[in-house]
């Protein structure tokens, strides 16, 4: 723990003598070296496990620019002995023959650095046994807390990452760490049988263990008070957003459209908003893997761009959009920092990290008493996306009903919120002044695939949106 | 990478070690992004990776434990870094412990090998890729494309005698198709998201799918944003059905029953009084996918008869736990043919959804719906394409009262009835 990667420093003297003999052929090269190397341990009733994470990857991608064409080859054996293996199957790449028109973007321009990066796990170390043996306390807390539960699990995923970027202009190192502990329970009674859940990102270890508890209790409390939720009725609701809610709003309904490889597509309608109002002045927005630190923050992306914070929304004016290297090559402007793969065995893509929306001036208990009928949403489910037509598909675990400014104790679940963005941003009127964490306990994909770590969130919202 | 054999060879040196299981899965793929229909990137993987599992038998006080860990090979590595894999593996299962189980016991040998496709991979990606362009029209073209030809060999063995292999191949392709209106204003244009799977090079069926997606989204273009909060049957689609069958199923697994969270037991109604029983089965997704990770022969499993749940399905372990026969990990919902004709479900006022954001679907919460991008409304007198709204429903009575097509579909994961009528969705 708290080191970089041996392999990958033992492989960066063969790696940069690849990076030179296919200059001689190319007019850009480079290469992505990972390891990633993390653990998942999770404990319920009937079973222990420690598993290794699904993201661990080892291995290497290689990237290309020839005649108009960008080509990547991703492999994860190199030494002395293969190298030419590796040129041969590259050249054997770039040399077929292209019957389809190509886009014939411009080729990457870098500019000169050297630099090692580092973010060590804060707190105590613990053995793996150490974590189990946590972990079942943990458990045992949830089983005993009512004889409804029927099941209750804990979990943590600890990783840690090393990567590299070198071509002719770059040599880039960086390591750092990051923990997801998660708690969910299962209660029944004679009317069903109902779930909740809760789970956090944080490069702590001990500090994330230790908020496992009451996490844990939170969670029970929650699911027993689901077995007397009911749907809520479809209509039009005033809602207060949780942060986990506004996080989802910021990312799935605003964010994906900002991802600027869909400039390149024409798949955005947000290019005809750039420098346009599309929110209420009260509104602020940001994405960057710099811009606060959560499980997204890195020094620098799998194209080896340096980590920055982008103001998306300024004073309710869409100020600027997110891009990965291959998209600005094409749209000649400068990355920024998002160009993400789910594993070096995957295309890299503009993606989002840290998705927020700054806070704002009003108290919370004020923006709940201005609620005359509507619900306090909480609890982020999952959501879509639909960046050319803005359409919004946001699913909350529940809802909590307010009346006159006051919570009457009734609760609603799932909660499916949809409509159009635009509509969404300019009913926002009011946003919290409290702090709040971005919190990065989930993944995102590009439509269905290329699942990377992010975290989003925000201050509460006061909105106006469609349930049903 | 280190052969299975030199791997068995270490893990053989170790007493504690009571079983083992070795999957090795070898990964070639060939990949073309297009953006506007021009090729931006192709790409190329070429890998190998191993994942070792053991396992300890242990006695504590009364109580026979079963130790498991399990760590990846990802690239060369010497004997001396996998003996360290090794003892930190056998120190991991000293405390990762679970109620004892038997493993699963091999058979012979068995290997399956599907046939290469005649042309080279990259030749069939950029035929792909025409077939889809060709088939724009009227403003309509694929505005994103990403092509994938995949290869994959796997190979498990275990101390029990599983040695099974697979080779197989799959395409994939990702397209979005666009519709760019003559007003050039980005807000007249629209789009729709399809991912197609292929187990062979079927340039008909390619050619079906790429035309279908060009007309859904004209379609969508002439779509007008529904505003009529009102109650009507709802007609869903391959994709969608799959999505919702697998929910109601979800809780029948072993895991589920052996904690005692499943909905219904053996022989209940999950039906209640229904005129369209259901019949429905799990089976292998392809003649290549005939074993699990344990090493279970895979066949296919009744799991709902006539409406009735007729069995449990699940892993080597739950079902050991419970003292029936695994059913192994199957991934693909098989169900029997419905009673009434597409063209049938069309005469009385209907919804018929040809895309969703995604659907929605909670069992524990009784819930099923979701935000529609394009559907065909017909009110009684005329049909035409909306947009822009959501249905919501029961999950119990829209299973009670479920009609399914005579018509029948063959998808990635589900074979069954090609359209599913939902009785009385409430629309907003």
């Amino acid at each position: 723990m708290n080191k970089f990667s041996n392999y990958l420093k033992k492989k960066k003297r063969v790696l940069k003598a690849l990076i030179e003999e296919l200059m001689k052929d190319y007019s850009f090269a480079s290469v992505l070296a990972t390891d990633v190397s993390g653990k998942n341990y999770a404990i319920d009733k009937n079973s222990t496990y420690v598993l290794p994470s699904s993201i661990n990857e080892c291995g290497f991608v290689v990237r290309v620019f020839k005649d108009g064409l960008y080509s990547e080859y991703s492999f994860n054996e190199i030494d002395d002995k293969t190298i030419s293996d590796v040129v041969s199957n590259i050249k054997a790449l770039t040399s077929k023959e292209i019957k389809n028109e190509k886009l014939n973007p411009a080729c990457m321009e870098e500019e000169e650095i050297s630099k090692k990066f580092k973010r060590n796990m804060q707190g105590d170390a613990f053995t793996d046994e150490e974590i189990v043996a946590k972990l079942k306390d943990v458990r045992d807390y949830g089983l005993s807390l009512s004889d409804k539960i029927i099941n209750a699990r804990a979990s943590v995923e600890v990783v840690e990452i090393s990567k590299m970027y070198i071509s002719n202009k770059k040599d880039l190192e960086q390591y750092y760490t990051w923990v997801n502990p998660r708690v969910f329970a299962l209660v029944k009674d004679d009317k069903g049988i109902k779930y909740a859940y809760d789970g956090f990102g944080t490069n702590n270890l001990s500090e994330g263990l230790a908020d496992l508890m009451p996490k844990m209790k939170e969670a029970v409390e929650l699911a027993i008070e689901l077995l007397d939720a009911t749907a809520p009725k479809p209509g039009v609701y005033t809602i207060i957003t949780d942060p986990s809610i506004t996080g989802l709003f910021a990312h799935e309904a605003f964010g994906h459209g900002l991802e600027m490889d869909q400039f390149v597509k024409e798949r955005a309608v947000a290019m005809d908003y750039m420098n346009k109002r599309v929110a209420k002045p009260l509104l602020n927005m940001h994405d960057g893997a710099k811009a606060t630190f959560s499980v997204a923050s890195y020094f620098f992306d799998d194209e080896g761009a340096l980590a920055s914070d982008t103001q998306v929304i300024k004073k309710g004016i869409l100020n600027a959009g997110i891009c990965d290297s291959i998209s600005a090559s094409i749209l000649r402007i400068k990355p920024t920092g998002n160009g993400r793969r789910q594993s070096y065995k995957r295309k890299s893509y503009t993606r989002m990290t840290n998705t927020f929306f700054e806070k704002g001036k009003d108290n919370l208990d004020d923006m709940i008493k201005s609620v005359k009928y509507g619900y306090y949403i909480a609890q982020t489910n999952n959501g879509m996306e639909d960046p050319k037509n803005w359409g919004i598909q946001c699913t909350a675990l529940y809802g909590r009903e307010i009346v006159d400014g006051k919570f009457t104790g009734k609760i609603v679940s799932p909660v499916v919120m949809s409509g159009y963005v635009i509509d969404f941003l300019e009913s926002i009127s009011m946003i919290s002044k409290e702090n709040f964490n971005v919190i990065g306990s989930g993944s995102c994909g590009k439509g269905y695939k290329e699942w990377v770590r992010v975290s989003d969130g925000g201050a509460c919202l006061k909105a106006e949106v469609k349930i049903g | 990478m280190m052969k299975i054999n030199a791997i068995i060879k270490e893990l053989k040196k170790y007493d504690k070690i009571t079983d083992f299981a070795i999957k090795e899965l070898k990964t070639s793929t060939f990949e073309q992004f297009y953006d506007l229909q021009k090729l931006e990137t192709t790409r190329m993987t070429n890998t190998s990776e191993t994942n070792v599992r053991i396992y300890t038998k242990a006695l504590k006080g009364d109580k026979t434990l079963l130790g498991n860990a399990s760590f990846d090979i990802s690239h060369k590595i010497s004997k001396s870094e996998l003996d360290k894999l090794i003892e930190d593996a056998i120190y991991q299962a000293s405390f990762v412990e679970n109620e004892f189980y038997e493993l699963v016991e091999g058979t012979k040998k068995l290997s399956f090998k599907q046939n290469d496709e005649e042309k080279d991979p990259f030749e069939i990606l950029q035929e792909i890729a025409s077939i889809y362009f060709n088939a724009g029209r009227d403003n309509a073209s694929f505005n994103a494309l990403e092509c994938f030809y995949n290869q994959y060999e796997t190979h498990l063995v275990t101390s029990r005698g599983v040695d099974y292999k697979n080779k197989k191949h799959k395409i994939m392709v990702e397209a979005i198709p666009s519709y760019n209106a003559n007003s050039g204003k980005r807000l007249d244009n629209c789009e729709l998201y399809r991912m197609n799977e292929y187990e062979t090079y079927d340039e008909a069926k390619i050619k079906e799918d790429a035309c279908n997606a060009i007309s859904d989204v004209l379609n969508r273009s002439k779509a007008l944003k529904f505003n009529n909060h009102m109650n009507v049957n709802v007609i869903i689609k391959e994709k969608d059905i799959l999505n919702m069958l697998e929910e109601l199923i979800v809780t029948y697994d072993y895991s589920s029953v052996y904690s005692k969270s499943n909905f219904h037991k053996i022989g209940d109604e999950i039906q209640t009084n229904p005129k369209n029983p259901l019949n429905l089965s799990l089976i292998p997704s392809s003649k290549g996918d005939y074993f699990d990770s344990d090493g279970v022969l895979l066949k296919e499993a009744k799991i709902i008869n006539n409406g009735k749940l007729e069995s449990y399905y699940g892993n080597n372990r739950f079902a050991y736990y419970l003292g029936i026969k695994p059913t192994g990990n199957l991934q693909t919902i098989k169900v029997t043919k419905g009673k009434k004709a597409y063209l049938d479900m069309l005469k009385k006022p209907y919804i018929e959804i040809l895309d969703l954001s995604g659907i929605q679907v909670d069992l524990f919460a009784d819930y099923i719906g979701g935000e529609v991008r394009l559907a065909n409304y017909f009110d009684g007198k005329d049909t035409y394409p909306i947009t822009a709204f959501s249905f919501s429903g029961s999950l119990k009575k829209c299973i009670d009262e479920l009609e399914l097509s005579k018509e029948m579909t063959k998808i990635p994961y589900y074979v069954g009835p090609k359209y599913a009528l939902l009785k009385d969705f409430e629309i907003i």
